[in-house]
């Protein structure tokens, strides 16, 4: 249990990136016209989210600068 | 810490560190309620903010500004908890040390046992290169890179500190303790933003993070820039165009170095009594200090 624990919060940036960041992206374009329609919306916003946790888990860091 | 080289060295007798010691105790003794109030009063407003929005009563901008106001106030009453200025060292009042502690923080998403335990050894190792928590941030370039430290989450590396406090027992169990806390935090606000995205980034994540810039400039990069090691020297008196009151009286922050615990409120006072002791002590900006501490500029130049 500690071990699988420890292997969830390793991942702690993804898992944040794809949770955090997905939804407020599909929170964002649920909100802007130009988005509505737009098929798999949800999908896309989640699956950005989990690259920018991604990436902010091989990077080791969230920002650029 | 550097305490017993440096209280012995060669000042008047009427300067003594005794005699200093004792003025401070005499503004160590106050209840500190303000602090509980804006602690717990902060902590309730940023509360009654989730159902005002959800409800539609006040517009999610209007929550937005409020949260962040209520961000900034948060660290202040956590602060007095860690040094147990609420209790005083009565062990029948440590609760309100916690409580308060505990509770002030919600707002900015930290577990107050990390807080306190890194704090003590800030105040133990101030300025040192490897063992201040707070060396990144009171040494920081420019406000700019404290901004990044602070949105980056790298302002304190608390990993880093767990490790290097290894041997110290209770350092390690207050630790773990807030890391408990660290987790159902995330847990929380993972929850939170699945359900209400938008309210959970603009009532809790960017104020929490604007609340921990403004924290981290005004309580460990202005007090400390350009400072050393040493008990009379780690901390300075600065000045900023803000009235004190809107940065926490932070400028009063090298008295709170001398003096933990001096409640906050009391520093002024403390200042204009100890204003000659730390002149003997050769003070940087000692002799700038006003006769009557009030608003700014706490150092007149």
């Amino acid at each position: 249990m500690e071990k699988l624990l420890e292997g969830f919060l390793n991942l702690n940036k993804i898992w944040f990136g794809l949770i955090f960041v997905g939804s407020v992206l599909n929170a964002i374009a649920k909100e802007i016209t130009f988005f509505i329609g737009v098929p798999y919306i949800t999908l896309v916003c989640f699956f950005i989210g989990f690259m920018v946790g991604l990436l902010a888990h091989i990077r080791g860091k969230w920002l650029w600068v | 810490m550097a305490l017993g080289i440096e209280i012995n060295s060669a000042v008047p007798e009427e300067f003594s560190f005794e005699k200093e010691k004792a003025i401070a105790k005499k503004h160590a003794q106050r209840f500190q309620w303000e602090m509980i109030l804006i602690g717990v009063g902060q902590a309730c407003v940023w509360f009654s903010l989730w159902p005002l929005v959800m409800k539609g009563i006040i517009p999610l901008w209007s929550g937005f500004i409020i949260a962040c106001f209520c961000a900034c106030m948060s660290y202040l009453p956590s602060h007095e908890a860690q040094h147990g200025n609420y209790s005083r060292g009565n062990p029948k009042r440590r609760w309100i040390d916690a409580f308060v502690g505990n509770f002030t923080l919600i707002t900015l998403i930290y577990p107050y046992e990390i807080l306190r335990v890194t704090h003590m050894k800030h105040h133990a190792y101030t300025n040192h290169e490897d063992k201040d928590p707070d060396f990144l941030t009171s040494n920081a370039k420019s406000v700019f890179e404290v901004m990044h430290l602070s949105l980056d989450g790298t302002s304190t590396d608390y990993e880093k500190y767990k490790e290097i406090y290894s041997n110290d027992a209770a350092f390690q169990k207050s630790f773990d303790k807030g890391v408990k806390v660290f987790l159902a935090y995330r847990a929380i606000l993972m929850l939170l933003v699945f359900l209400f995205p938008l309210q959970t980034l603009l009532l809790w994540w960017l104020p929490a993070k604007i609340g921990i810039i403004y924290t981290t400039l005004f309580f460990s990069y202005y007090p400390h820039i350009g400072t050393e090691t040493g008990r009379y020297k780690n901390t300075r008196f600065w000045q900023h165009w803000m009235p004190r009151y809107i940065n926490h009286s932070m400028q009063l922050h090298f008295v709170h170095h001398l003096h933990p615990n001096i409640g906050h409120y009391d520093e002024p006072k403390a200042i204009e009594e100890l204003k000659p002791f730390l002149i003997a002590r050769g003070v940087p900006g000692a002799e700038e200090i006003p006769d009557r501490v009030t608003y700014n500029p706490l150092v007149k130049i």
